[in-house]
């Protein structure tokens, strides 16, 4: 591993806890927007680790990113990782939730959104399921 | 990096073990400290759930994480299509192409949910150990899921 590879790591590592650790604390005051964010925080540090792990290098990575995302496929792919980011927040939200005050509905509709979401968001992503 | 954990079955395995290992002590005390509204700890599980990933994924695929590479890059419009190559999904590379495959991520989805429930008994009840049952049935209902899709543990 280089010195680009380690700090891509350690930066997307930092943006990865503090937007779950966010997401967790902001799913029990039932803040779902600011569960939102906290997710995108974890997905743009996911993909800033995935930047120094990239062959043609981290400024490949990016502009990768970018010019991809310039494009109608981009654009929709982007609404796919956004509609996913939502679900899967409303669904740990909705969790969490759960845990305060137990009920069916709502712990089957967490488990629906935030699979749902997960898939919906990684379709966006990568293009595949899982 | 010198780690070779990758090299062998027992290696991948064992890597793959310990790392989702941590990853679960994490995620189950980390909720149960969110559940209580203790902020530094929760930032400190969420840091270790992630490394703990990071170590079962390098142990696994010899990669901490996913290149970015043509044939893995998220919202790379360029062939979209190349990570069917070698994983058994269909050409749109989005849906299996077999029933088995289908049966493998409908099966782990499941015992991702059963997970799921498991936690919140208890978390709920504050329970550090037992909540690790919800952890371990979540997260290797997604590794089973994973593998179905892909090919690889993770």
């Amino acid at each position: 591993m280089d010195a680009r590879e380690a700090g891509s790591l350690a930066v997307g590592s930092l943006l990865v806890t503090a937007g779950s650790g966010l997401a967790g604390l902001a799913a029990f005051d039932d803040r779902v927007w600011l569960v939102t964010l906290g997710f995108l925080g974890f997905f743009v540090g996911y993909r800033v680790c995935q930047f120094g792990a990239h062959a043609d290098g981290a400024t490949a990575g990016f502009r990768r990113s970018v010019r991809g995302l310039a494009s109608p496929e981009g654009l929709r792919r982007a609404g796919l990782l956004g509609l996913g980011l939502f679900g899967i927040a409303y669904g740990v939200t909705l969790f969490s939730q759960t845990i305060v005050a137990p009920g069916l509905g709502r712990a089957a509709l967490s488990g629906v959104s935030s699979i749902g979401g997960y898939a919906v968001a990684h379709v966006g992503m990568n293009g595949n399921l899982i | 990096m010198t780690l070779t954990l990758h090299r062998s079955r027992a290696g991948r395995w064992g890597g793959v073990v310990l790392g989702l290992g941590v990853t679960s002590v994490s995620l189950s005390s980390g909720f149960i400290w969110a559940y209580q509204g203790r902020a530094v700890p929760v930032f400190a599980a969420a840091f270790f759930a992630w490394a703990g990933y990071l170590f079962a994924h390098y142990a696994t695929t010899g990669q901490f994480v996913d290149a970015g590479d043509a044939d893995d890059s998220p919202l790379d419009v360029d062939d979209p299509s190349a990570d069917a190559d070698d994983s058994p999904v269909d050409a749109s590379g989005i849906l299996p192409d077999s029933a088995w495959h289908t049966a493998g991520i409908v099966g782990g989805a499941l015992v991702l949910i059963a997970g799921m429930v498991v936690g919140v008994v208890y978390i709920r009840a504050e329970n550090h150990l037992l909540t690790n049952v919800g952890g371990v049935l979540f997260l290797g209902g997604y590794v089973v899921a994973h593998y179905a899709d892909t090919g690889t543990l993770l």
